[in-house]
């Protein structure tokens, strides 16, 4: 049971919320482990941190639903939808920013689980494309010379929605999962991504991507994370 | 137990907790960067409407907020109203003066909003009016016409509105 204890105390102390292990006895007599293949499972499950955010920040709204489905031995093809509605004060700008977004790609689990187990340390690759909408609500006017009192503008040619926006971007992302009862999986991940391209809208710029986050004139890289709750529905294929 | 490639995996949380970390770059609004353009105008003989004329000492002062409006030479810049589409200024000649002469004129102009670039925001420029300089309520005005030599105020690096007197 003592590598058991190591094995609790590694993983208590990288995620705080891992609770009770599926404990198995170890036959110290058993060959050395020969895997049996695991079934083919398909996860499902959301984001937590979207909504925890829409609950304290009154100018967010979004949530996130993530699958992964194993396709070999430590791959996974994996999946994000969500959609954000995000209201933002950037500079001399007042904006809104709303849309959906979908992200595929794979994960690679680079860790070696114990029999029984099924916890994760992985990389992974997503494309990312996302179709929304941006409305400026209101902005203040830049001029050089300060001679009269400027007050926002709310109403004029550029106070309005832009519709039919879109984007597209590569994620190059990093995370764990622990299984933490015997369907259920916490994950954290973190991710890097880049723009590839994207539909601007006239007489404006997308300055916020649902999904790719802040959208910065200077360069096309972002950075975003998650951190979700997944169920794992075991599919099992073949005879029995 | 182990991790097959714990350096990229390292490499890759730890470019990300970096970023994060790192307060996001502010873009700056670069200085220099055009901004709202004001009106240039300058004076023209009325009766040889193509050749500039001197009105001598004059004294320009805005309506609303009663400032004078610095002046150099010729041209000469009138900064545009944003919240609504004419302004007024009076255009005094000699003032203080016995001959003193004061004409209560109002510019007319249509306004669009330019994108620049996330930090600046937004830019005004705008479009004349055909009847872009309007006496309001003067018996004897010195300001005895105008005609307007470019629509479009989209900078200040040409006269837009020439005064004839």
């Amino acid at each position: 049971m003592k590598q058991w204890s190591i094995w609790l105390c590694c993983i208590s102390l990288s995620l705080p919320m891992s609770w009770g292990q599926q404990t198995q006895p170890i036959d110290s007599t058993a060959q050395d482990a020969v895997k049996p293949p695991a079934p083919l499972a398909l996860r499902f499950g959301v984001d937590l941190s979207r909504p925890l955010r829409a609950q304290l920040d009154s100018d967010f709204k979004g949530f996130e639903l993530v699958g992964d489905l194993k396709v070999y031995n430590d791959l996974y093809v994996a999946l994000e939808l969500g959609n954000e509605t995000r209201t933002q004060q950037s500079e001399q700008i007042n904006f809104t920013s709303e849309g959906n977004y979908l992200k595929l790609g794979i994960d690679y689990n680079m860790y070696d689980n114990w029999v029984g187990m099924n916890n994760q340390v992985y990389i992974g690759l997503r494309l990312g494309n996302s179709l929304h909408q941006q409305t400026v609500n209101s902005y203040t006017l830049y001029t050089t010379h300060h001679f009269w009192p400027e007050s926002p503008v709310t109403n004029s040619n550029a106070t309005r929605t832009y519709t039919d926006l879109n984007a597209q971007w590569v994620e190059v992302l990093a995370g764990i999962k622990v299984q933490v009862l015997h369907n259920i999986y916490l994950g954290l991940s973190v991710r890097m991504h880049r723009l590839l391209s994207q539909k601007q809208p006239e007489n404006f710029n997308n300055l916020y991507v649902p999904g790719f986050n802040k959208v910065t004139d200077e360069n096309n890289f972002g950075v975003g994370f998650n951190y979700t709750l997944t169920y794992s529905i075991p599919i099992r294929i073949g005879k029995r | 137990m182990k991790n097959s490639h714990p350096f990229l995996f390292l490499f890759i949380v730890s470019s990300c907790l970096l970023w994060f970390t790192q307060c996001e770059k502010d873009d700056i609004c670069v200085e220099g960067t055009p901004g709202t353009p004001r009106l240039v105008f300058d004076f023209y003989d009325v009766e040889n409407p193509e050749t500039l004329k001197d009105p001598g000492n004059f004294a320009l002062t805005a309506v609303a907020t009663s400032t004078t409006i610095e002046l150099g030479s010729g041209p000469y810049t009138l900064p545009l109203r944003n919240d609504q589409d004419f302004t007024q200024f009076t255009l005094t000649l000699n003032p203080g003066q016995e001959d003193e002469n004061q004409d209560l004129i109002q510019i007319q102009y249509l306004r669009e909003d330019q994108y620049i670039n996330r930090a600046c925001g937004f830019r005004a420029v705008y479009t004349l009016n055909p009847n872009a300089l309007v006496h309001l309520d003067d018996p004897e005005p010195w300001i005895k016409g105008f005609y307007i030599i470019e629509t479009t105020v989209t900078d200040e690096t040409v006269v837009h509105l020439a005064l004839l007197h």
